[in-house]
């Protein structure tokens, strides 16, 4: 994929996935709302390939909603559309397999749906993992701006959560060093989180 | 030096982020941090102010699904199902066609017949051929001058804005002025109706853009890359003379112009009506960083100079395969095209002669100043060093003339010295053979060579088949046109409009008198190979991804992509009989005998059926993922079948046992087809490569190397002497077998 252009950082990414022609932009789409969909539907009781396929199902229905233009911005944002069908989607398959007998004994069904039926419906769950997964997204594209060190401390306190002395021990530097290299990271990725957010609701 | 037990301040923790603190105080700052657990948290705070960013990000790393999820085929099929909707840049001749109702065409008048989508003053609008940053392209039949013409109006979006248009306008006459044979010629610019909306008529290009050709040859040849950096600084020679710079030179926008590839420039100028008016609305910078001059790429006064780094850029890429600055992001990218000095291509590629990589860094100067300074100065550099080069014997007149008149026109001794040695000496030698379009050429890669490579360059070839004779290969390719090629000769006989969609499926009837078609579009037709119009047509509601002629050349059996299995006779405009199974259907074949059906899809399950009924008999289970390819041995008694598990599984059709499972695949395989006398299985995947395995053992034969993109067909021909593959870069190739 070219990375020069990289859909992300021109025009609002809905504007462009309208732009039939722009097949970088529906990439960078289904990096992003693919495994927010499928992690969420695995969050929700389905299994591995209910969840893959519900995906497909979902990003399916975007891609051509987005041509048809349903997506209507004063009703909200795009992910909280995206939720809605993904929602609903979630709610029509355990319904159906609820009807139908398990293949694999112990199925996910009934008690998720039974969840889904009286009103939690997840909303916070997904807002979480949409936050995951833009934090993927600005992290894959701010790595090469940072020394493999700062990087290191970064990942190896904020994400895998050891403790800044040991990681300190490790890579060579002082604790408080580790720290400053976190927190830098750590304000470089609120950026691009921010950018990256923009541009998806612009 | 204080050892610093006395807490910083907010503002100090600060500025400590973002690297503007002093050298000294930033040291006892971080001193500080190593055991002040208050100060700690505060500067993580301060980073993550107002977002809950550290808890977002603890354990992200495990948040990807797995490798072996069913996740990333899904979302593979998803891909390559959104890729097919996709067109290629503005301005050249589109292998695939964007589906009407995805544009929106308001502006259009009602169409003078219902063949054409609508009509804008003289101009009959046939098709789109692509969406661009700046507009739709359209292509259209003049019906005043009676000509084909591609017509490109500017997004309504951008044109309700009166500046924009002004200036579109002024960009497009000045466009329009330049008449030179390497940029596209610019016919008019009108006004649409009453609400205005501007447009440029142009002609229609046939051919590629230098984008597509990198994508798919990565680096190009010596010659090619001295021709098409000689097309290019003329045509951009010429609109420099009429006061026009470019701005946006990109290899989208360097077309080449089938049959011989000649180089057009187009999008002169127009590029920057859209910056600015995108700008203005969202605030950010669009266009691609990758050929940016540094002076555009901060902001700077920019003259025609920056234009001639950007070919500079292009030319790097032809040579090296890469653009010279790359990056993970715009950002990233701006700041090396500013600051880092590029790697010089003899470091690259030695084998790059030093005139060349000479040229190219100078084009890459920073300093504007710095570069060869006009394009013509390019032009003429590169028309000398493309006399000296070897060229073919047709076009040897020409080439002495060239270089006669360079002899006059010069002072440059040197070249008037060589030119006439060369004349003298005769030493234009070697033949090429032209490769261009259609005509094939033959390609030496690695042990066995095919004895024909047909390229059309129109889309991935998703079927190839040989009629009974093996005089005529049919093709079907994503643009939704099935060719119909002459073997011996090389050339297409015939161009059929097969599908609105990709075309799926184009296979001879075993006795060879019909060939059968289907597409995305769920149409299944046949047709006589002399008559260029369908004799027959079905109808299913979805794409017909899987279809096979029966041996009595009368029965067709089709699957969609919505599971739809359904029996076709030629006698009846009705199915014979109907089934459904789960999932989408990749591929159906049927037994010799005409008796049972096999079907597989993203089901990754193999089902049999009874063809008459289309009752289900065995399912074949074992495959884990998608099933892409089925094919029957000629005895009747085993199945092959191939798919996204990279494995060929070969059963017997009775008992529905598993009687070999062979792997050697680097990837998903897409194509299996089993030779008439049934001792051989051929089959052809995402690694490019054709494998030939023997039936009785299991083993590999040969492997056919050729293919640069993943192969989704293949096919044998009717004494099994030929194999015919083809897939993703646009080419299908005709092997001996071994």
């Amino acid at each position: 994929m070219s990375v020069g252009d990289s859909p992300l950082t021109r025009a609002s990414l809905l504007v462009q996935l309208r732009d039939g022609a722009n097949q970088a932009a529906w990439q960078e789409f289904m990096r992003v709302y693919g495994p927010l969909v499928y992690g969420f539907a695995r969050k929700r009781g389905l299994q591995d390939a209910d969840a893959a396929d519900l995906m497909q199902d979902v990003l399916r229905s975007v891609s051509t909603a987005i041509g048809r233009l349903d997506y209507d911005r004063a009703q909200g944002t795009f992910r909280g559309w995206l939720f809605t069908i993904t929602r609903n989607k979630i709610f029509n398959f355990l319904s159906a397999r609820s009807a139908r007998p398990q293949a694999s004994g112990d199925g996910p069904g009934s008690h998720v749906l039974d969840n889904v039926a009286d009103g939690n419906d997840g909303a916070e769950l997904w807002e979480l993992e949409y936050q995951r997964r833009v934090a993927a997204l600005a992290m894959e594209r701010i790595r090469s701006e940072f020394q493999d060190n700062t990087w290191q401390a970064f990942v190896s306190t904020a994400v895998d959560g050891k403790p800044a002395a040991d990681v300190a021990r490790q890579i060579g530097m002082t604790p408080g060093a580790i720290y400053v290299a976190k927190s830098r990271v750590l304000a470089r990725l609120k950026e691009e989180v921010e950018t990256l957010r923009r541009q998806e609701e612009g | 030096m204080k050892t610093g037990t006395v807490c910083p301040q907010t503002e100090e923790l600060r500025q400590l982020l973002s690297s503007s603190l002093s050298g000294e105080r930033s040291q006892e700052c971080t001193q500080h941090l190593d055991s002040c657990e208050c100060c700690q948290a505060k500067l993580e705070e301060i980073a993550t102010d107002g977002t809950k960013l550290s808890q977002v990000v603890k354990n992200l790393q495990g948040a990807e699904p797995m490798a072996t999820s069913a996740y990333w085929p899904a979302l593979k099929a998803l891909e390559t199902d959104v890729s097919q909707t996709i067109t290629p840049p503005a301005g050249a001749k589109a292998p695939t066609v964007v589906r009407s109702r995805d544009v929106s065409l308001a502006f259009l008048q009602p169409p003078s017949d219902t063949v054409y989508l609508g009509r804008l003053a003289q101009f009959d609008v046939m098709r789109v051929l692509g969406r661009g940053g700046m507009g739709v392209v359209l292509e259209a039949f003049d019906s005043r001058l009676q000509r084909n013409v591609a017509i490109k109006v500017l997004d309504p979006d951008l044109g309700g804005d009166d500046v924009a248009r002004q200036r579109f306008c002024r960009e497009a006459r000045a466009a329009a002025s330049i008449s030179h044979e390497n940029v596209v010629a610019v016919h008019q610019v009108e006004h649409a109706g009453e609400n205005g909306l501007p447009y440029l008529v142009m002609q229609v290009v046939n051919g590629e853009s230098l984008e597509q050709r990198l994508a798919r040859e990565g680096r190009l040849p010596l010659r090619e890359i001295v021709r098409i950096g000689m097309q290019a600084s003329r045509g951009l020679a010429a609109a420099h003379a009429q006061g026009l710079i470019h701005r946006d030179i990109k290899p989208g926008n360097i077309l080449l112009e089938a049959p011989q590839d000649r180089v057009k420039l187009t999008d002169f100028g127009l590029a920057r009506v859209a910056e600015d008016v995108k700008l203005t609305r969202t605030g950010y910078v669009s266009g691609t960083p990758l050929y940016m001059a540094p002076e555009q790429a901060m902001d700077e006064a920019t003259d025609h100079r920056a234009d001639l780094f950007s070919l500079g850029a292009i030319l790097y890429e032809m040579c090296a395969g890469a653009p010279p600055f790359t990056g993970n992001s715009v950002l990233v990218i701006l700041r090396q095209i500013a600051d880092t000095k590029h790697k010089p291509l003899r470091e690259v590629d030695p084998t790059i002669p030093g005139w060349l990589s000479e040229t190219i860094d100078r084009l890459l100067a920073k300093k504007p100043g710095d570069r060869i300074q006009t394009a013509a100065e390019l032009a003429e550099l590169f028309d000398f060093h493309w006399a000296l080069m070897k060229t073919t014997s047709e076009e040897l007149p020409s080439v002495c003339q060239v270089a006669i008149k360079k002899r006059q026109r010069r002072n440059m001794l040197i070249a008037g010295g060589v030119g006439a040695t060369f004349l003298a000496l005769g030493l234009f030698g070697g033949m090429f053979l032209a490769n261009r379009g259609g005509v094939a050429a033959i390609e030496p890669v690695s042990s066995a060579e095919p004895i024909a490579v047909l390229a059309a360059n129109a889309g991935a070839v998703w079927s190839v088949s040989f009629d009974p004779t093996s005089t005529t290969v049919a093709m079907g390719v994503e643009d939704g046109k099935v060719r119909l090629w002459d073997l011996p000769s090389k050339t297409i006989r015939a161009t059929l409009d097969a599908s609105r969609g990709a075309v799926w499926n184009a296979r001879f009837a075993p006795n060879g008198d019909l060939l059968a078609t289907s597409g995305n579009d769920g149409q299944i037709k046949i047709w006589q190979p002399s008559k260029n119009e369908a004799i027959k047509t079905f109808t299913q509601h979805h794409g017909v991804r899987g279809l096979a002629f029966a041996n009595d050349g009368k029965m067709l059996y089709a699957g969609d992509r919505d599971g739809e299995l359904r029996a076709w006779s030629l006698d009846s405009d009705e199915p014979l009989a109907e089934a459904k199974q789960d999932g989408e259907i990749f591929t159906v074949a049927i037994s010799p005998n005409g008796e049972t059906l096999a079907s597989g899809g993203n089901g990754k399950v193999v089902q049999l059926w009874n063809a008459k009924t289309l009752t289900p008999k065995i399912a074949l289970e074992g495959h884990s993922g998608p099933v892409n390819g089925l094919a029957f041995h000629p005895d009747g008694k085993q199945l092959a079948s191939v798919g996204w598990d990279k494995t060929v599984r070969i059963w017997d059709v009775s008992t529905g046992e598993l009687l070999h499972k062979c792997s050697g695949h680097g990837g998903e395989i897409w194509g299996a087809a089993f030779s008439p006398d049934g001792t051989k299985l051929a089959t052809g995947g995402h690694d490019g490569a054709v494998k030939l395995w023997n039936t009785t053992t299991g083993k590999l034969i040969a492997t056919y190397l050729g293919h640069k993109a993943v192969i989704h067909t293949v096919a044998f021909n009717a004494d099994g002497t030929l194999i015919a593959s083809g897939g993703r870069d646009g080419a299908m190739r005709v092997w001996p077998v071994e």
